[in-house]
């Protein structure tokens, strides 16, 4: 391998330390590849060119939060499915899908479920309201300084749990493709992600975004192909091959270990479906569109790409389940060679040789970046617009100081996501996404939605809610199986669901409620009536900026 | 608020759709193995159907409130428009 890597030009300084033998071999056939180093090194250079071209035109906050506002609809769509569109997604179902089947299709529907959620409840009424990010929208009706704190606290804790898991993702991913060492990969992406966000801002991170969105799609559609061709392009003849093959037989066509419990597979759909809702990284995006019409539009391509995403990757799962097995150079004793996560680049690997997989492996290292640069972003901005410029510097904010604080922030998060990296390096952090969705299903997504659409929420409600929903989805999953008993090593769990979303959540809503309805307070009253105020000034023509 | 209502209902029938796959895949794991049209089983046919509900109602939607907003914006004040703010 090592030799096959310098005679593809790779520093030796750089090969893998110490990588697993299985590893070493999926980093020879796709690191070890000249066209894969090609495409790397394009990947870089591309965003790189992309953030000096951005940087050129972002020289106000506008541009900086929200692009200027002069994103339009297709392309904010792309942008949308793009960071819906990891490597976690990609990588992470397609090994789902393989390992149980029917279970990793159900998750991957679960996705798609949120979009509507977004479209129906959140989207045009936040694009009408907010003005850079979601506690925009709670400041404009509540007591402007506790919610933008809870606001920016809670956004701040999700970006850090999924930012955990997509560095962690990242250093294990690249060192498996490229043969990079992991401590390598992880100031790798560090750097690149600061460098996007600090100098191109929404604008080259939108971009860098829509690029690996039509990148993944392309070479998963292709894929897709080359898997359906080698069964004539009929699903039947897929499917019975695949049942054929697994070792679990057709059980891989129903429930599996997953959603054997009802109610925890119900608890997992709630915090996928209400989670998106919630994300600040996906919500500050309808606030680089140019109006309500072209939001709505965006919501329409993503949720279109998206779905059509989850087919690709329900084709590209099933056909792993028919063309890995058997084959050593895919599974061996041990397993998938490279673990679980590599049955998407075997299969790339299977229809179309190790060009391709060196293609598709630098489409996930591409994937990676947009998806830090785009957690990255909305940190920042939830720094220095909601604390620093809200909260600390109200009526007294420069703008100059307001765009430094920015670049300082994404610096510091830079900063700190390097060092998350390589302290949870070999810790298993795939339980922090579904945290991230979690909190964001249980503190964000019921105080937005209440601020918008109840007249009877006060800042004391949205206060207790948000802090309720935020601590039980933090307090739960750690005391449920899977932190509880898998990565704490205790013998049962205090807890018994793996996604506490069905408790957290409606906890969240409860407080909101309850300590809305018991509020009579002045300010609770003038929080009323700054719903009707709310209202009022925002119903200008939907063509309006 | 016009259309809250609708968008609340919508929603809903979204959640029904996807918690009922959930729950009809993990009650009736029989039923959802077996054949739907030729070989592809109930569970991945209607897995399949959710998503393609999830992107019509979407584009529906879309469809509708564009075109009611385009109305009301083309006319003095905001009556008519989707919803209202």
């Amino acid at each position: 391998m090592v030799r096959l890597l310098k005679r593809a030009g790779i520093p030796a300084t750089l090969l893998v330390s110490a990588p697993a033998a299985t590893g070493a071999d999926v980093a020879a056939r796709a690191g070890g590849h000249g066209l894969s180093v090609a495409i790397f090194l394009c990947v870089i250079l591309a965003t790189v060119g992309i953030t000096a071209w951005a940087a050129r035109r972002t020289n106000t906050r506008e541009d900086l939060y929200a692009a200027g506002g002069g994103i339009g609809g297709v392309k904010n769509g792309l942008a949308l499915a793009g960071d819906y569109m990891s490597a976690a997604a990609f990588l992470g179902i397609s090994s789902m899908i393989y390992s149980v089947g029917f279970d990793g299709l159900a998750y991957a529907v679960g996705f798609v479920v949120g979009w509507p959620i977004i479209m129906f409840l959140i989207a045009e009424r936040l694009r009408r309201l907010g003005r850079f990010t979601f506690t925009d929208v709670l400041g404009y009706r509540l007591s402007e300084k506790p919610v933008r704190i809870l606001g920016a606290s809670s956004s701040l804790v999700t970006i850090a749990f999924y930012l955990i898991a997509q560095m962690v993702g990242a250093g294990q991913l690249v060192r498996l493709l490229f043969g990079l060492p992991y401590e390598v990969a992880i100031v790798l992406v560090g750097v690149l992600m600061t460098a996007y966000v600090a100098f191109g801002g929404m604008l080259a991170t939108t971009w860098v975004q829509i690029v690996k969105a039509v990148l993944l799609l392309g070479g998963a559609s292709t894929m897709a192909l080359l898997v359906l061709a080698r069964f004539g392009f009929s699903y039947d003849a897929l499917i019975d091959s695949a049942v054929g093959i697994h070792k679990a037989g057709d059980a891989i066509l129903t429930a599996g270990p997953m959603l054997k419990d009802p109610l925890n597979a119900i608890s997992l759909g709630i915090a996928l479906m209400f989670g998106t809702a919630g994300l600040p990284h996906i919500l500050m995006r309808f606030f680089t569109v140019n109006n309500v019409f072209e939001a709505r539009k965006s919501i329409v391509i993503a949720v279109s790409l998206f779905a059509l995403f989850v087919v690709l990757i329900f084709t590209i799962g099933y056909g792993a389940v028919t063309l890995l097995p058997g084959d050593a150079r895919y599974v061996g004793a041990e397993g998938v060679v490279g673990g679980n996560n590599m049955v998407a680049m075997h299969v790339a690997d299977a229809v179309g040789g190790s060009a391709f997989m060196g293609f598709m492996a630098a489409v996930a290292f591409a994937t990676i970046l947009a998806v830090v640069a785009g957690l990255t972003l909305s940190g920042a901005t939830a720094i220095s617009h909601d604390l620093y410029a809200s909260v600390f510097r109200k009526d007294r904010t420069v703008e100059r100081d307001e765009l430094l604080i920015f670049k300082s922030a994404t610096v510091g998060i830079g900063l700190v996501a390097i060092a998350l990296g390589l302290l949870f390096k070999d810790q298993n952090v795939a339980f922090m996404v579904g945290l991230a969705f979690a909190i964001a299903a249980s503190a964000n997504f019921p105080v937005l939605l209440l601020a918008m659409s109840w007249r009877g929420l006060t800042t004391r409600g949205a206060l207790v809610g948000g802090s309720v929903g935020l601590g039980s989805a933090v307090a739960l999953t750690v005391a449920g199986p899977t932190v509880w008993v898998k990565t704490l090593g205790n013998a049962a769990p205090l807890f018994p669901l793996d996604s506490p979303a069905i408790v957290s959540m409606s906890l969240g809503f409860l407080g909101c409620w309850l300590a809305s309805v018991t509020d009579r307070s002045a300010r609770g009253d003038a929080d009323r009536t700054g719903f009707d105020r709310m209202i009022g000034s925002a119903s200008g023509p939907s063509s309006a900026r | 608020m016009k259309n809250q209502a609708l968008s609340f209902l919508l929603s809903a029938g979204v959640c029904a759709a996807y918690f009922g796959l959930l729950a009809f895949a993990s009650l009736y794991p029989e039923i959802a193995k077996s054949s739907a049209i030729g070989a592809l089983p109930w569970s991945i046919v209607l897995a399949m159907s959710v998503i393609v509900l999830a992107v019509a109602l979407t584009v529906l939607y879309v469809r509708f409130a564009n075109a009611a907003d385009a109305r009301a914006d083309a006319s003095p004040g905001d009556a008519g428009r989707w919803f209202g703010y």
